[in-house]
């Protein structure tokens, strides 16, 4: 599983994030990244990947996290 | 004549470009190559002693990472004397925290939810400026379609009267295209007297248009004052009238000298909005500029405290360390990387609503023009300045029932 972490005092509201990826990211009201901390559905892995990477500001990491227990392998 | 300032003691003579931003040879004619060009083989930050003296910040990456500092490099006119306006425009000359306070308050109306509710009157706009040049096979672009087409949504989102719109388009006009600082303060000054008897008018009878939501917002729990009123408003206008209609602009003079790439848009409209975006990439317009706060050394450089800097966005997406092979246009490109919209705490408020517009009305146009040329030969003029645009954009298409006018 990936984890998506966003640097919240980099975003600057491009959007391109939720722009690229709509499943996977979400804005705050404010039009900013409001997805810190979220866990990625397996299914949308490479949706994610290209979100973070269209970022401008570099404000998204995504981070390997092992799987919860009784996930599967 | 201006003669041009000394070069400053501090700057080092290697590092000395001469670029005039407003009349250099460089912005009259296909500006986004030249400027990219002369960036090329500049250091990345030089010094011009055009325009009374600045420096220029000419890589992509140092630029992202100076915008992201304001501490160091800031938009407060206290640092950049230079770029002092009266009172200063809001949100975007003055730095966090007051900036961030500032940005809340129209934030929401400019994120990608709240400009959506736009879409449906945005279009019925694009439909009409393009019906009413299309049976006539051909048009003057800037003028006829591009600087109507923002300024028109301005004064519906501000809820200010149509009848304004081509007053409007000339105090903005007038702003943009000085080149001399008395100008450009005399233009903004006329614009103020506009924009302060529409504050006026909302202060009293507000409603729920832009002009109403930026005058009414708070700071630290207080009202704005009334210079923070003019200058937030004054921003919100100036933003939205000159820059798409630059923009658009250009892309269209693209399009219409590069049939191949329209085709693939006319083919396949659903790709507007990813073409959009590196059709953006090659075509900025608007700079910003910043102030040093301090004396410091940064990136081998040494600046002094109220050093002013001028950053180009325009040609960011240019820079061959950000982008491969930048000058090819590509609608396949995976990543269209660019800065038009600048970088950092003060990135365009206005970059949804813009790109919004641009590709509501190029679907459009291309719904209604199948192919159609520039009426011109050789390279459009051009001007430079605060905000780069073609002077004028002559356009013929194959007009319906009238298969001679082919172009």
């Amino acid at each position: 599983m990936i984890r998506i972490t966003v640097d919240r005092s980099v975003c600057a509201g491009h959007a391109l994030c939720a722009a690229r990826a709509p499943e996977v990211y979400r804005l705050d009201d404010e039009g900013f990244c409001n997805s810190d901390g979220e866990l990625v559905a397996p299914r949308l892995e490479a949706q994610a990947r290209l979100g973070a990477r269209h970022c401008p500001e570099s404000a998204i990491l995504l981070v390997d996290e092992p799987s919860p227990p009784g996930a599967g392998a | 004549m201006n003669t041009k300032p000394a070069i400053p003691a501090h700057v080092s003579p290697e590092r000395v470009v001469d670029f005039d931003r407003f009349q250099g040879p460089e912005v009259q004619r296909c500006p986004h190559r030249q400027v990219s060009e002369l960036f090329a083989r500049s250091p990345g930050l030089f010094y011009t002693p055009g325009d009374r003296g600045h420096w220029v910040v000419a890589s992509a990456a140092l630029a992202r990472d100076m915008l992201r500092q304001p501490e160091k490099f800031s938009s407060d006119p206290v640092h950049n004397v230079a770029n002092r306006r009266n009172p200063p425009t809001l949100p975007n000359q003055c730095d966090p925290p007051l900036h961030t306070e500032l940005r809340r308050i129209i934030n929401p109306f400019f994120a990608p939810n709240g400009v959506q509710r736009l879409e449906e009157q945005i279009r019925a706009m694009a439909c009409g400026l393009i019906d009413g040049v299309l049976a006539r096979g051909q048009c003057e672009f800037v003028g006829e379609i591009a600087q109507r087409f923002p300024v028109e949504l301005f004064l519906r989102m501000a809820d200010a009267p149509l009848d304004d719109r081509e007053l409007l388009i000339a105090k903005v006009d007038r702003f943009t295209r000085a080149s001399q600082v008395q100008d450009r303060l005399a233009a903004l000054e006329e614009l103020a007297d506009y924009l302060k008897s529409l504050i006026a008018l909302r202060e009293t009878s507000p409603g729920d248009d832009l002009v109403s939501l930026a005058i009414h917002g708070k700071v630290q729990g207080q009202p704005l004052s009334s210079d923070q009123k003019l200058g937030m408003v004054t921003l919100l206008f100036l933003g939205g009238l000159d820059t798409v209609a630059a923009m658009l602009s250009f892309i269209i003079a693209y399009l219409g000298q590069h049939p191949e790439h329209y085709s693939q848009l006319v083919t396949e409209p659903g790709r507007i909005g990813d073409a959009l975006e590196e059709l953006m990439r090659v075509h900025g317009v608007a700079g910003t500029e910043r102030g040093v706060t301090a004396d410091m050394r940064y990136e081998g450089v040494d600046f002094k405290a109220g050093d002013r800097l001028l950053f180009m966005p325009h040609v960011y997406g240019l820079d061959p360390d950000l982008v491969e092979d930048p000058m090819r246009v590509d609608f396949d490109r995976p990543l269209s990387s660019h800065l038009v919209f600048g970088s950092g705490p003060h990135r365009c408020v206005g970059s949804h609503l813009a790109r919004l517009e641009m590709r509501v009305f190029l679907e459009e146009w291309v719904r209604r023009i199948p192919s159609f040329a520039v009426n011109h030969e050789g390279d459009l003029p051009t001007r430079g300045g605060l905000v780069w645009s073609p002077i004028q954009v002559p356009l013929v298409w194959p007009s319906p029932g009238d298969p001679r006018s082919a172009p």
